[in-house]
């Protein structure tokens, strides 16, 4: 008998749990249908504003636009073709959100805009690029157009130069990712090393999907 | 246990081919100027990363002092940091100590080597050739794995570290990245390693 009682309140206890779990999950699920407030993975421009221009030549050395991209999700890196470490990892994680989107990915565009035109040529680009997507656009601009848009796009770039190195000189950059959503707004932007699959969540609901 | 009996034989052999291996090509450790000499265009077609831990049991620092492949025309150790975002990339021009007892990580965001001038495509899956010269454990051939990321996949078999001396190199491996420009190239004239 006296051990029944304890098994009776567990019981009982066990149910008003169950009924407070199911009450709290319900009330949550209703406010979420009623605001649908999502909580993106990266650092939202508030209020997003359009986006800078990017009037620059892609590498097939034709002009470029945003404005082409219109109805699309871009993702920007800047960055450029000798970086070792961090513009490859980024390419590499601009595949594996390719892959993660599949069939969705039709309507994301992903961008590679060069801070070393110098060395970056168009041929160059391409050639880069195609060795990760070729569905990837390079873009590239003249001295002044690449001081306008890191300025726009408030990216820091140092040159530093090694005369010991084989290298030369190196560019000390700004390593985000910037993404612009259908309507063309300058929306969000991914520290370097966001896991991929963060950075697809976020884009499939831009995507609305 | 067949994985751990694989491990052992995979060890014997590396170290057999490493005690058979021909012995120091005669570079002169003190004098390498990397890049020195080198053109430009050749220099900068197409550049690739390589990151491992080197462990060095000995009672002295050690200090890797160059390394060549022949999958690039040059090979430079960098150090990396991210100030609020903004990566900035430095060459090491004094080699890089491997502290007694300690080691040397050279991983994404820290120290990494840089290929430059890359002769191949760092392809997926691929495994090429690093030598690295020590003051001290002298020249040291480990072979690198190409991969997307730091990470090993689930079916991925571990590389057996390669030990010299003092000098234990593991899990030496690369990001994929393309060599560009080849097709430009008149011939790949500077390879002072080889």
């Amino acid at each position: 008998m006296q051990k029944k009682l304890p098994a009776r309140l567990g019981g009982l206890i066990g149910g008003v749990v169950l009924a407070i779990v199911v009450v709290v999950a319900a009330v949550i699920l209703l406010n979420r249908s009623q605001e649908p407030s999502y909580a993106y993975n990266g650092g939202v421009f508030s209020p997003p504003a359009a986006a800078p221009p990017l009037d620059l030549t892609d590498a097939n050395g034709n002009p470029f636009t945003l404005d082409q991209l219109k109805g699309d999700v871009t993702l920007i890196y800047f960055g450029y073709t000798t970086c070792p470490d961090v513009c490859p990892t980024t390419l590499t994680d601009f595949q594996a959100v390719k892959d993660d989107l599949g069939p969705d990915a039709d309507r994301v565009k992903f961008l590679l805009v060069t801070l070393d035109p110098e060395r970056d040529t168009a041929a160059k680009l391409k050639e880069y690029l195609a060795f990760f997507d070729p569905d990837f656009i390079g873009l590239r601009g003249d001295e002044a157009q690449t001081a306008q848009f890191t300025k726009d796009y408030g990216i820091t770039v140092k040159r530093v130069e090694y005369p010991d190195s084989a290298t030369k000189y190196l560019l000390d950059h700004t390593a985000l990712v910037y993404v612009i959503d259908p309507e063309g707004r300058l929306l969000l932007t991914y520290p370097y090393g966001t896991d991929p699959a963060l950075i697809a969540q976020d884009v499939r609901y831009l995507l609305g999907t | 246990m067949f994985r751990m009996c694989a491990f052992a034989v995979a060890m014997i052999v590396a170290i057999a081919a490493l005690a058979a291996a021909p012995g120091a090509r005669g570079l002169d450790h003190g004098t390498a100027t990397p890049g020195a000499g080198l053109d430009d265009e050749v220099s900068l077609t197409g550049t690739g990363v390589a990151f491992m831990r080197i462990q060095n049991t000995g009672a002295e620092d050690d200090v890797l002092l160059e390394s060549t492949s022949d999958i690039a025309n040059v090979v430079e150790v960098h150090e990396m940091t991210d100030v609020d975002g903004v990566m900035q990339m430095r060459p090491l021009t004094d080699g890089l100590t491997i502290p007694a007892g300690g080691e040397a990580i050279l991983e994404s965001g820290g120290y990494h080597m840089m290929l430059i001038g890359l002769k191949e495509d760092l392809t997926n899956g691929k495994t090429y050739d690093l030598t690295l010269h020590f003051a001290k454990a002298g020249e040291v051939t480990v072979p690198v794995t190409v991969r997307p990321r730091a990470a090993l996949t689930a079916d991925a078999v571990p590389t057996v570290p390669v030990t010299a001396g003092d000098i234990t190199i593991a899990d030496p491996w690369s990001r994929p990245a393309p060599a560009t420009g080849l097709d430009n190239m008149s011939t790949p004239a500077a390879t002072p390693h080889s």
